[in-house]
């Protein structure tokens, strides 16, 4: 018999072992995360303050997400959960890598330049892993599934930009995928506060939404120990 | 150098050749189009009048919808335009195949149920593919991406419920593994207009939108009708 027995709770999971756990950064990067990253130079847009979807964004940024980052890499660094960044990059200088979308869509971002690079605040340490890709979903384009399988990661945290399109569709892939995705809104912007509100109410089927101070009580939990 | 240079209109490349393209059908089944699916009965929502949700998702499927699906599925056949299907089914009798997010939604479907079939007014030919799947995209619990390569699929028409889901994932996923998707928004259906609205505001970037009739216009007449006239 066919049934339907929503389980919701269970997306509720929280993070026992940091060990089982990864924060991925998508595209906090100078290409779109940075005034004069090229996203904004070619397309014409070059003064933020009068462009509303640029301005908005720039505001978040500035306001609510970059100290939202911050402090989430810190806190990851600092309880031992994977930190992990994908950025929008081609792996070849004219960029016949890229997938289709991505050609499309305009996307070119050579390996090595200012625009690939994960924002200052955020800069990576050395053993961190930074992922290339050329398409909306990480799972897509990179082999990010094979290396969370085998580092046995169970639960997947993830934050950056855009809401409503790389950051929901990692959501959902990875929903599928079978890992347990945590969201952070606060550390996740796009371009206007209706396309964060709506991408936002689409996935929250997909994950369970906690803000950085949650985390830091849950993260500060050791494994096993009851809260007292 | 970093660059920018959006080539939206590539996206508008039109179907020259039928064979080129695929009709997916996404959850038209009766587990979710029949009033007396098992996702109402079970979650306790009987009354399909009296809820809001459902009560709008069956009046679109009937005004607008269903009539569009079938309309779409006759031009696919006579234009040869392949046409298939995805379904939420389980592949083993206690699910235990499915994804762990099935199993917290709560979905399940074994195989050979009345639940699993495509709805009466859509039934698949006999030589038409219908794929189970138990994830939110097709594309990450089948072959669906293997089958459309080996076909030399560039074109992907999307179709089915529920939009801002199973469809919007579909159309998300298709775009990033380098097929032109057209998806067909009368040909889709979700709990409320809001989410609907939302739903294509949120994918345009990844696809064109088409209506039944343009898609009848665009796809090029059988060779023996051109060759009559």
């Amino acid at each position: 018999m066919a049934s339907y027995v929503p389980q919701s709770h269970l997306r509720e999971e929280a993070i026992t072992s940091p060990t089982t756990a990864t924060v991925l950064f998508i595209d906090t990067q100078n290409y779109n995360c940075h005034k004069n990253g090229a996203i904004y130079k070619t397309s014409g847009v070059t003064d933020c303050v009068h462009d509303p979807g640029t301005s908005y964004f720039f505001s978040r940024l500035e306001q609510v997400c970059k100290p939202a980052w911050v402090a989430l890499q810190t806190l990851c660094r600092t309880r031992g959960v994977e930190v992990m960044y994908t950025v929008i990059q081609s792996l070849t200088s004219n960029g016949r890598d890229r997938s289709r979308d991505y050609v499309i869509s305009g996307f070119h971002v050579p390996p090595g330049c200012w625009d690939a690079q994960v924002i200052d605040e955020l800069k990576p340490a050395q053993d961190e892993m930074v992922l290339p890709k050329t398409s909306s979903s990480v799972f897509n384009s990179t082999n990010v599934d094979f290396i969370l399988r085998s580092m046995n990661k169970r639960h997947l945290i993830l934050v950056g930009c855009v809401t409503d399109q790389c950051v929901a569709h990692a959501v959902m892939d990875a929903c599928d995928l079978g890992y347990l995705v945590t969201l952070v809104p606060e550390a996740t912007a796009t371009y206007s506060q209706q396309r964060q509100d709506a991408a936002l109410e689409a996935i929250r089927g997909y994950c369970r939404m906690r803000s950085v101070e949650e985390l830091a009580l849950e993260l500060l939990q050791p494994a096993g120990a009851a809260p007292s």
